[in-house]
């Protein structure tokens, strides 16, 4: 039997499985009408017709429309259905970050993504997972088996963080790869050019996607509660900075907070989800707020 | 320039730790933590915003903490700002006053002695001193001392033992007194320093060797100040020198008496009385005119009766320095004065030989059996019994035609003589030249005045007599008038070859040029030696009535040191032996003003040796035993301080500045005042800590913050 993962941890998972993920926006699930047990999908709702097409799936004709009518009709429903969930978790250098003891943000964003890959799984939804730097440096395509969890990880634990990342980049390309509306999370901590990482996430949601943002941070770069004389050495190659921190605190936390403020008010703009999480903060108990302040 | 000095300038080398922050910064440099930063964007803008400010900050917290660096050192090194203008308030004084109690400042003005007046300005000098301000008092005398062992801060004792001091009267001792001054000033813990000599001045005080190089040396380190008191002085006559014709006298054997009397006054004295005081009864006196600026000798003749030591006195009438108008002198008069002839000549009944001439010129009823009438009391003995004679006894002793003398003898000989008797040697054919040459004379070292030459002997060829090149000297005085006889008649065949001496003095010469009569001091004593033997193969010297009194004349001359064991100088200790006394014998010194001490004794074979360190005033002091007086000595002053002329270069060739006495009220302190400035640099560097550390402050809470753009 193959040792466990890291990234499943039964504490955490015991403690997320009451949690429930829905989408916000209409999505495509794995089976639109398929019913194929009760377990798939939910309760669904006719919500209008449209007029037959050449090629549409004639199960859906409604026949009373068409006895009354002589013309073929399609029913449409809106049903709450599975989605297709992709957690996109950014594995770029400086998620290498960590000055907590709880790890790297790239560990603790390991740990969200597997958490909420469970929780998906848990919900019969399916997941998958793209970890990306510069590019997409590894893909695990949704699935709703429950099984697939460890695939997850095991994509997780061999991908380490390397490299400078293009988020707009990376969105834009995998937002073309996307085929049908799902939901997006996105895992990083958006050190990028603001305006690129809004053009990115905009990519996402111009697709119909219900996008997530989970900023994840670790508590010095929010607090910089540095003195002293540092050398701060850039992690994607920013070169050397040898300052003593404590005189540039404010000005370094003015900054940081505008942006993370911009940010927030950029996903509000768009209707993404923001979420800031500090890896100091436990995984579930992050979860929990996120999912209890999401609008429905 | 402002006269920057340091007090302690080796301090400085702490300058050097101005660079340390320098280091320490350039140090840091390389003591930056390393720290990976993911949040670099941010960072990066933020320095960016601020560093023009931090460099700012920076320099100027690197220039105070090197100002700060330089500042300590430069307090600790204690610097003194020597200007004109006080900056920082008057500094703390270390006061050394040097106060002259030499006893020309007994000389009175009006009702006050200068002394009385130099004491009180003293005192209002030290009035003027603050709290914190340091004194010390040195008295100028010969043998200065101060009254304190190092300066002092308690003004007011000073001030209170210096109105108790009286004035001594010795004679001033500058150069040692300014030694002490020196001492004094290194000893200052204030910056400033000042030295006030308060005096009359008199020629005399500043002219010791090295006093004018003590005053350039302490006028580097202190301001000098001459205080002189009184102004000039009217008149003063004292007797300069007193002395009898012999040390030693017989009883009833009346003997000259010589003063000398000085005016340094600037007006004759005409009909100036002078008395002569024997055992303080007044037995002469004389009216003498001294001329301005001279002096005149006064002669008395005097006649003691009895064998013992007598006092002898010169006094003049008072006047305003009445210490050196007296001048005193113990003699010692003896019932006989014993004289001691070693011969070489044997001992024949009947024989008339050198010793007999000697001895009858001096005892005419010695060979006859009839000395009583003779005051003098020749004893003749062979070489040989010199090791067995108590010498001492004898206050001068002949040595005539002696061959040799073994070690021993010859050793006890200059003993005696070293310690203050008289030697009369007469050569005669028995002499080995060589022996005395090499055991007496002993390459000048020995007791002989001239050295032999060879072959010794001389047979003079022709004509030579004896040609005195002066009679000022004591043996030859009386024949400056020719009453007693023409010494030139003086004829000899046969002379002894004198070379010509280096460290003696030749009191005579013969016609060829050589000389004749040659004397020398050997310690206390003194030594005479005669150019030929006595008799008549020599020549006709023995048969000229000349003879008697140039052979009495050799006598007192070698005995006038037997009386300087008992005339003293002041502060000169007595040490001498007294024949015949014991140890266990509890001696009493008997001071002029009346108090006594006991003496210090010490048994010697023959007698004891008397001590005592109390001279300090001039008089006749007496030693007494059992209430008994047993002995005296005499004490006078030092005559070179009577004179009370100003020194003709003016006070210390202008090393010092003067302030009259009158206007202390004026004297504010040093003239160039040491600001002491290390104070304030200490309170700089406070100051200069604490804006540091609120500059610190101020750079932590005093940034600059970005424009942030929220908007995405």
């Amino acid at each position: 039997m193959a040792e466990r993962s890291r990234y499943i941890d039964p504490e955490v998972y015991n403690r997320v499985r009451q949690l429930v993920l829905r989408a916000r926006t209409i999505v495509e699930g794995t089976i639109i009408g398929q019913h194929r047990s009760p377990y798939h999908g939910f309760s669904v709702e006719f919500r209008q017709h449209r007029e037959y097409a050449p090629g549409d799936d004639l199960r859906y004709v409604d026949w009373k429309v068409f006895g009354r009518t002589d013309r073929v009709f399609l029913k449409q429903y809106e049903q709450e259905t599975n989605f297709i969930a992709h957690i996109l978790i950014d594995l770029s250098e400086s998620m290498r970050f960590g000055a907590a003891a709880e790890g790297t943000k790239a560990e603790y964003a390991k740990l969200f993504a597997a958490t909420l890959s469970y929780l998906i799984l848990l919900q019969r939804d399916s997941v998958g997972i793209g970890a990306f730097n510069r590019t997409l440096a590894e893909y695990v395509p949704p699935s709703a088996n429950p099984a697939h969890i460890h695939r997850i990880c095991h994509a997780l634990e061999t991908t380490p963080p390397a490299e400078k990342t293009d988020l707009a980049a990376i969105f834009n390309a995998f937002a073309q790869r996307l085929r049908r509306r799902g939901v997006v999370i996105v895992i990083s901590d958006c050190f990028d050019e603001l305006d690129r990482t809004m053009k990115g996430l905009q990519y996402l949601k111009y697709n119909g996607h219900d996008v997530m943002l989970f900023q994840v941070l670790d508590e010095t770069e929010a607090t910089f509660p540095f003195r002293g004389l540092i050398r701060f050495d850039g992690m994607e190659g920013e070169g050397v900075f040898r300052t003593q921190p404590e005189r540039i605190r404010r000005s370094y936390l003015d900054l940081f907070e505008g942006f993370c403020r911009a940010l927030r008010a950029g996903c509000e703009r768009m209707d993404i989800d923001y979420k800031q999480v500090f890896t100091t903060r436990p995984v579930d108990a992050a979860l929990r707020e996120f999912l209890a302040a999401r609008r429905d | 320039m402002l006269g920057l000095t340091f007090l302690h300038p080796w301090v400085l080398w702490g300058l050097l730790a101005g660079g340390i922050p320098v280091i320490i910064h350039l140090l840091n440099k390389r003591r930056y933590r390393p720290l990976p930063w993911a949040a670099m964007r941010f960072l990066r803008e933020a320095i960016r915003v601020n560093a023009r400010r931090m460099q700012i900050e920076d320099w100027i917290l690197l220039a105070l903490r090197t100002l700060l660096f330089l500042l300590v050192p430069l307090a600790f090194a204690l610097p003194v700002l020597r200007s004109h203008a006080v900056l920082l308030g008057q500094p703390q004084v270390c006061a050394v006053i040097l106060l002259d109690d030499s006893y020309s400042m007994n000389y009175t003005d009006g009702d006050r002695s200068r002394f009385e007046q130099a004491r009180e300005t003293a005192r209002d000098l030290i009035a003027k001193l603050r709290r914190g301000d340091s004194v010390s008092v040195i008295l100028m005398s010969e043998a200065p001392r101060r009254l304190f062992r190092e300066p002092t801060f308690d003004l007011e004792l000073a001030r209170n033992l210096i109105g108790r001091l009286e004035c001594s009267y010795a004679a001033s001792g500058a150069g040692r007194a300014l030694a002490l001054a020196q001492e004094d000033m290194q000893r200052a813990r204030q910056p400033s320093r000042v030295l006030y000599m308060i005096s009359d001045f008199q020629k005399g005080l500043l002219s010791g060797a090295g006093v004018e190089a003590r005053l350039a040396a302490l006028r580097e380190q202190a301001d000098l100040v001459a205080i002189p008191i009184g102004e000039g002085y009217d008149s003063n006559l004292a007797v300069v020198a007193l002395e009898p014709d012999a040390g030693v006298v017989a009883a009833g054997v009346p003997t000259m008496v010589h003063a000398r009397v000085r005016n340094f006054g600037q007006t004759v004295q005409r009909e100036y009385p002078v008395e002569l005081f024997i055992d303080e009864a007044r037995r002469d006196r004389r009216w003498v005119d001294v001329p301005a600026g001279g002096e005149v000798d006064v002669a008395f003749l005097a006649d003691f009766r009895e064998p013992g030591q007598h006092s002898i006195e010169v006094r003049l009438p008072a006047d305003s320095l009445p210490t050196d108008n007296s001048r005193y002198h113990v003699i010692d008069v003896r019932e006989k004065v014993p004289i001691l002839l070693v011969t070489g000549e044997p001992a024949a009944r009947g024989a008339v030989g050198a010793a007999e001439y000697v001895g009858t010129a001096l005892a005419p009823g010695w060979l006859l059996g009839e000395a009583e009438e003779d005051h003098l009391l020749p004893t003749r003995i062979a070489p040989a019994r010199l090791g067995v004679e108590t010498l001492e006894q004898y206050p001068m002793i002949g040595l005539i035609d002696v061959p040799a003398l073994d070690p021993e003898p010859l050793a006890r000989l200059e003993t005696y003589v070293r310690n203050g008797g008289g030697l009369l040697i007469v050569p005669g054919e028995r002499v080995d030249v060589r022996h005395y040459n090499e055991r007496l004379f002993r390459d000048g070292q020995g007791l002989l005045p001239a050295r032999f030459e060879s072959p010794g002997f001389h047979k003079e060829q022709g004509e030579c007599f004896l040609t005195p090149e002066g009679y000022d000297h004591p043996v030859l005085s009386l024949f400056a008038d020719g009453s007693l006889g023409d010494l030139s008649q003086i004829r000899f065949q046969q002379t002894m070859l004198l070379e010509e001496p280096s460290t003696a003095r030749v009191v005579c010469k013969y016609s060829t040029g050589r000389p004749a009569i040659v004397e020398r001091s050997f310690g206390k004593g003194r030594v005479v030696l005669l150019g030929a033997g006595l008799g008549r193969t020599w020549g006709n010297l023995v048969w000229k009535p000349s003879f008697l009194v140039l052979t009495r004349r050799m006598t007192e001359y070698l005995m006038r040191r037997e009386s300087e064991g008992m005339n003293l100088g002041m502060r000169d200790a007595v040490n001498r032996f007294q024949p015949g006394g014991s140890a266990a014998l509890a001696l009493a010194v008997q001071h002029p003003r009346g108090d006594t001490a006991m003496a210090e004794l010490e048994s010697a074979v023959g007698g004891v040796f008397i001590r005592y360190t109390g001279v300090d005033a001039p008089g006749v002091y007496r030693l007494t035993a059992d209430q008994a007086v047993v002995g005296r000595f005499a004490a006078n002053v030092d005559p070179a301080e009577s004179d009370l002329g100003l020194p003709p270069m003016g006070l210390a060739g202008g090393v010092m500045r003067q302030v009259d006495a009158a206007r202390i009220g004026a004297i504010t302190g040093p003239e160039t005042p040491g600001a002491e400035l290390w104070m304030a640099l200490l309170k700089a560097v406070l100051i200069l800590l604490m804006i540091e550390a609120v500059f610190l402050l101020w750079v932590e809470t005093r940034e600059k913050r970005p424009n942030v753009h929220e908007s995405a």
